[in-house]
């Protein structure tokens, strides 16, 4: 939706950079999905002729990557890469594009544009390169901007800044944007909207403030509880997920967090769930067991379920 | 209007000139004394390559009547002496020079471009092209460069043009090897995953992110071919295969000045001398280019 942050968060390796190459068509070889469907404004991005789908990267839709010291070309001059976009799409004659460079420089609050655009990635610290990145995608326009981790290998002071700033640029340029993120500190506050995401599944949606006030999937649970609070008590140890996510590769069947998870069943182990919606709610979620759901809802949304033998169940198997 | 085309002119051009000079500035510093000097002797001995046949010197084919075998620095009109011959060895070193870099430079600027386009496309679409192209690269590197560079002399006859060639082919592959391995350094880097997302071409990608980046290192080692290449015109002109007698190269002088090594040794030890020089100040240019251009070290 224009305007408004998704925020997709998940641990690493649970497939939130994939996602977010594979919605920009980024993912080459092997890899390339050869299923489902991304749609955007309608049209499907996978199934559209590469052709097409590189007239909307850039324009329409563009993305900010994870580390600034790897994501600009060492031997080219900031103020080319900036409007990089602008002349492939735009074909931008070299002095405008000079010009643009430095509006566009001075647009993410890098002081003395016209110096900066003269100079080379190596010159500039890592969130005036982040900086520089999110100009570079903002630079067309587009209506979706999506950013890989934009913050995870800058310092913590610079974090709040970049973050201010994507904010800032979402805000006047109206776009829709993805705020990918494995910390959801930095989501929590900025994302209209939340998607967890577990072992290369969305596991969770909805409304950021209704998804962190009252998750429906333990996993969310268990990540909020990994969260650092000033509430705490002293000495509390903070809490942490046992085990490691799945290895993708061998697949098995059920649910993906089965082995991780406290409130596993025998149902979890033999089928996985799929992504249920809530009634009303805007919310959906993958869980046979979900939390903070009335057993009205539950019966609802999964008829036949066995809240109430959960304990006898999880006994049964040895737990 | 003119307003603004003046601010603009008077902020690029001290920009630019300041450059340039911080480059320079930068050179001439003490530990780089090498560097300078390695970059004043490679000027030298191109610009007096370039200029040969308008320096007051003897034609370096014909031989003369007197003066045979003069040593160097006894003789006010032949500093370098004369050859058996009685030729001008000034004059058989400038125009010495002449082939000896024709054939080393030329032969490394030809193999160095061929080398990029085969290796980028290799490193670039992988896959077939790839296996293909190393299949290529393989079978060239099968046999010994000395083979090739006699092949090609005894195909199509001795002189600048064939050594070149020879050269030429004989370097292609080492180019290309380091051009796909630095294009497959490269193309799975973030820059150029963020070039695509940007819509940038295929065509664009290769030439905007990836030669560039892999442009640096092939310069560098350019440097260091050329004195190799420059050492292999030298064999081959030795062995009689390169550039014809009487045309003088550093190589088929050393040939022919080792038949009298023990009374002469100047006839050698003169493009010998020449020759080390050259390759030294090649290889000093080589590192310094190299260094510059590592951006791995400083990002």
């Amino acid at each position: 939706m224009r305007g408004q942050t998704l925020g997709l968060v998940g641990e690493s390796g649970s497939g939130k950079t994939v996602l977010a190459r594979t919605i920009m068509r980024l993912i080459a070889g092997a890899n390339v999905v050869t299923e489902g469907e991304i749609r955007f404004e309608g049209r499907d991005i996978l199934s559209m002729p590469d052709k097409d789908s590189r007239r909307l990267l850039g324009t329409d839709m563009a993305m900010v990557f994870q580390d600034p010291m790897t994501a600009l070309n060492p031997v080219m001059r900031l103020g080319a890469q900036v409007t990089e976009g602008l002349r492939v799409h735009k074909g931008l004659s070299r002095r405008d594009a000079r010009v643009e460079a430095v509006r566009l420089l001075e647009a993410v609050h890098i002081r003395d544009p016209e110096a900066r655009a003269m100079q080379y990635p190596h010159e500039l610290s890592g969130g005036m390169r982040q900086r520089v990145m999110i100009a570079t995608a903002v630079a067309c326009g587009p209506k979706l901007l999506i950013a890989d981790e934009p913050t995870t290998a800058l310092d913590v002071t610079v974090q709040a800044r970049v973050l201010d700033l994507l904010d800032e640029m979402r805000k006047d340029l109206f776009m829709a944007m993805i705020l990918v993120s494995h910390d959801l500190n930095v989501v929590a506050d900025r994302a209209d909207h939340l998607a967890v995401m577990y072992a290369g599944r969305i596991v969770e949606t909805g409304p950021a403030s209704a998804v962190l006030r009252a998750p429906h999937m333990p996993y969310t649970a268990a990540l909020l509880n990994c969260t650092p609070r000033l509430d705490l008590a002293d000495g509390v140890r903070l809490a942490s997920i046992p085990g490691r996510p799945p290895s993708l590769s061998e697949q098995q069947p059920g649910c993906s967090f089965v082995t991780r998870c406290e409130f596993a069943s025998q149902k979890c182990r033999e089928e996985a769930p799929p992504l249920i919606s809530v009634p009303d709610a805007d919310r959906s979620f993958a869980c046979w067991h979900p939390l903070n759901l009335s057993k009205r809802v539950i019966q609802e949304v999964l008829p036949g379920a066995p809240v109430s033998d959960l304990k006898a169940e999880v006994a049964q198997n040895g737990r | 209007m003119s307003a603004l085309g003046q601010a603009d002119g008077a902020q690029l051009v001290p920009a630019r000139r300041g450059r340039v000079w911080a480059v320079l500035g930068a050179a001439v510093q003490p530990g780089r004394i090498g560097l300078i000097l390695s970059v004043s002797w490679i000027a030298l001995v191109v610009l007096l390559a370039l200029a040969a046949d308008f320096l007051p010197l003897q034609d370096p084919t014909v031989d003369a009547e007197v003066g045979i075998r003069v040593p160097p620095l006894q003789s006010l009109g032949e500093p370098l002496g004369t050859d058996g011959f009685g030729r001008s060895m000034l004059a058989r070193a400038i125009f010495g020079a002449r082939a000896s870099l024709a054939a080393g430079i030329g032969a490394a600027a030809a193999a160095l471009l061929i080398g990029l386009a085969i290796g980028v496309a290799a490193g670039y679409f992988r896959g077939k092209v790839d296996t293909a192209i190393g299949i290529a690269i393989d079978a060239l590197l099968s046999f010994p460069g000395i083979v090739v560079l006699v092949v090609v002399g005894a195909t199509i006859g001795g002189g600048v043009g064939s050594v070149t060639l020879g050269l030429a082919i004989v370097a292609v592959p080492l180019f290309a090897r380091l051009a796909r391995a630095n294009t497959l350094r490269v193309a799975p880097l973030e820059y150029v995953l963020a070039a695509r997302g940007l819509g940038a071409s295929p065509r664009k990608v290769v030439f905007l992110e990836i030669v560039p980046n892999v442009l640096t290192s092939m310069i560098a080692y350019a440097g260091v071919v050329v004195g190799v290449l420059i050492l292999a015109e030298s064999s081959v002109s030795f062995l009689g295969l390169g550039v014809q007698l009487p045309q003088p190269s550093w190589g088929n002088m050393i040939s022919e000045g080792q038949k009298a090594l023990r009374t002469d040794p100047h006839l050698v030890l003169v493009p010998a001398a020449l020759l080390v020089l050259t390759i030294l100040a090649l290889n000093q240019v080589a590192e310094y280019v190299r260094s510059r251009s590592d951006t791995s070290s400083r990002l």
